[in-house]
């Protein structure tokens, strides 16, 4: 009854937390989205930079975002955002580009080689056959790689309270400074169903954006 | 025209060198449909692939109307051959229009024609445009997928296609009737065409040439009935086959040996008549006509000297069937087999009397490239 209570009366506070949230989250993850998907086309014609680039990737990926974070500070004062929403969407950025570039990747070097090299045979030059052929097959596993960085995000964005970043993660952090388990369940139960509606409707996106003609298939890849 | 000079490619894996192409040399003339024929690994889809620059070559060269293939564009090049490839490889997340209209779309052709043709290349090959435009690849058979495959290297409509066993998906009844619809499409639109198949028959119907390999090196580049009558080893006579001169009878149309002085009677002549007349010319038989001219039965010395009682030829005759001068000769001795019979009488375009073809006409037209040679 408490928490209703608590969840009534700040409700405003509430909302804006999780706008805010919502924000970091989607921003950053624009921002690998924008750089990941280039770099994940790029690096299928080499295989010695996919190697580095997914390798490099992962070992961000085992970084724990505390200690992230604790890096970020002395890298990001400097030009005075070592605290705030900075660093959060640095880090968010970073722990998103390997499910980004690593699913661009897995997608665009498994196309078929017989229908690549029958796409250049028709006469496709390369940024034809890239727009008109690779993306829109490669669609649906980039998204799946967008849902698992923004759901996995919602989580680390929380922690990022901590360095001063706004969302929901601030009702964690001070139910814990305060000892008041209202906000930190409020706190941990709205972030938990932030990521389970996000996923819905990015599940939603994801079919909007995948050709009728590759969704019996998209159904087994993602 | 497309002239392929000592053309070779050598393949190199785990230190072993393939020839799938050796000095391979021939020249295919403008509008013509010349067919690469050979076993299972032999080259034929490395030679067509290095005629688009998908496969490079390792030397000789390909010169496409007079300008070598290095010269081109190759992009732009590729827009103007017309590709058919052995897996069929339509895009998956793109409709059937979609797929048939990449070409179009890449040469900026409007939006109207581009429609308007993508029906026309669909109902070309078969498919109901109505039922198929808007379907994904996914949902078509195999032998559905190739035809539109066929479409889209058609739909541009450029002088020159390659096509990799473009009828290998297709059942056998429907490859008869797409094989014929393709060659009158080819007898109006008079494209250069490569074509790869691994089948004796289907080469020797649709080709005006065919290529034979073994192994990369090129065995034999003649006409069909040139490949039939006199092999060049016995490599090719092997692949032919042992009935290679019943093969050689769907390449001869009735019309070239058909007897054109063969004596014809109409049905309302009397037995004298006949008799008179076959004696004259001393034949064993004569063809009935009825008023218009059209052969309805025949009578034979034999049955009519027996006495028949029959005054006019009208009920004296047995009936027969004919064959049409544009037919080929295998259609005649298949008519022939049917009938029991060792001779047919042939009609014009028109259905009217025109002449017999005989066994020993067919044998002795047959023959007709042997007798040249010695
Ligand atoms: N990329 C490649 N690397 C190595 N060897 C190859 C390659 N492509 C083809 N070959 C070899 O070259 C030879 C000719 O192959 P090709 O595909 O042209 O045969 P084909 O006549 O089209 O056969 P099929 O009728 O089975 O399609 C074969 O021995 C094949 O193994
Ligand atoms: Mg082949």
């Amino acid at each position: 009854m408490d928490i209703l209570t608590y969840i009534v009366e700040n409700f405003s506070t509430l909302l804006d937390l999780t706008i805010q949230h919502i924000v970091i989250v989607f921003s950053s993850v624009f921002i690998a989205i924008l750089t990941g998907v280039p770099l994940g086309i790029i690096i299928c014609s080499s295989r010695i930079a996919s190697r580095i680039v997914l390798g490099a990737a992962t070992v961000l990926l085992t970084i724990p975002s505390i200690a992230l974070f604790g890096v970020l500070i002395p890298i990001l004062s400097p030009i005075g955002h070592g605290i705030g929403t900075v660093p959060a969407v640095v880090a968010v950025v970073l722990y998103s580009l390997l499910p980004i570039v690593r699913n661009t990747y897995v997608a665009i070097s498994g196309l078929d080689s017989a229908l690549m090299e029958a796409a250049r045979g028709i006469g496709l030059r390369p940024w034809q056959r890239l727009f008109w052929i690779e993306l829109p097959m490669a669609v649906p596993m980039i998204m799946a790689g967008v849902r698992i960085a923004v759901v996995s995000n919602i989580g680390v964005a929380a922690v990022a309270a901590y360095v001063g970043a706004g969302g929901l993660g601030r009702l964690i952090s001070r139910g814990i400074a305060q000892s008041d388990p209202r906000q930190l369940i409020t706190g941990a139960v709205a972030i938990a169903l932030l990521a389970v509606l996000i996923d819905l409707v990015l599940l939603q996106v994801q079919r909007l954006l995948t050709s009728p003609g590759l969704r019996r298939r998209a159904g087994g890849a993602s | 025209m497309i002239d392929i000079e000592n053309l070779s490619k050598v393949f190199s894996s785990n230190n072993r060198d393939t020839f799938a192409a050796d000095r391979v040399s021939m020249r295919i003339a403008a509008g013509e449909t010349c067919v690469l024929l050979g076993p299972s690994g032999c080259g034929k889809t490395t030679i067509l692939k290095m005629l688009n620059g998908l496969i490079p070559r390792t030397s000789g060269t390909i010169r496409i109307n007079g300008r070598d293939l290095d010269d081109f564009d190759i992009a732009e090049l590729r827009r103007s051959i017309g590709y058919v490839v052995q897996q069929i490889c339509l895009f998956p997340h793109m409709t059937i229009e979609q797929n048939v209209s990449i070409v179009p779309r890449l040469l900026k052709w409007d939006k109207a024609r581009t429609r308007r043709r993508a029906a026309e290349v669909l109902a070309t090959v078969g498919l109901e445009p109505g039922h198929f435009l808007h379907r994904y690849p996914a949902e078509l058979s195999g032998g559905q997928q190739q035809r539109v495959g066929v479409a889209r290297a058609i739909a541009a409509d450029p002088p020159v296609l390659i096509m990799d066993e473009p009828f290998g998906a297709v059942d056998p009844i429907n490859r008869e009737s797409i094989q014929d619809e393709f060659l009158a499409m080819q007898q109006r639109l008079r494209k250069t065409i490569v074509f790869v198949s691994h089948d004796i028959d289907e080469a020797v119907k649709m080709a005006d040439k065919i290529a034979l390999f073994r192994a990369g090196r090129l065995e034999q580049f003649a006409a069909p009935d040139e490949l039939l009558a006199h092999p060049a080893s016995d490599f090719v006579a092997d692949f032919v086959g042992k009935d290679r001169e019943l093969k050689r009878l769907a390449l001869i149309r009735v019309g070239s040996a058909r007897v054109a002085d063969a004596p014809a009677l109409s049905q309302d002549r009397t037995v004298e008549e006949a008799l008179a007349l076959m004696n004259a010319q001393g034949r064993e038989h004569l063809t009935v006509l009825d008023g218009a001219g059209r052969p309805v039965g025949y009578v034979t010395q034999a049955r009519l000297s027996a006495g028949v009682p029959a005054a006019t030829l009208e009920s004296a005759m047995t009936p027969a069937t004919s064959v049409s001068l544009d037919d080929n000769l295998r259609t005649a001795v298949s008519n022939m087999f049917r009938g029991d019979i060792g001779w047919l009488p042939c009609t014009d375009g028109e259905g009217r009397f025109d002449g017999e073809i005989s066994q020993a006409a067919i044998t002795h037209r047959l023959g007709q490239t042997y007798r040249e040679r010695r």
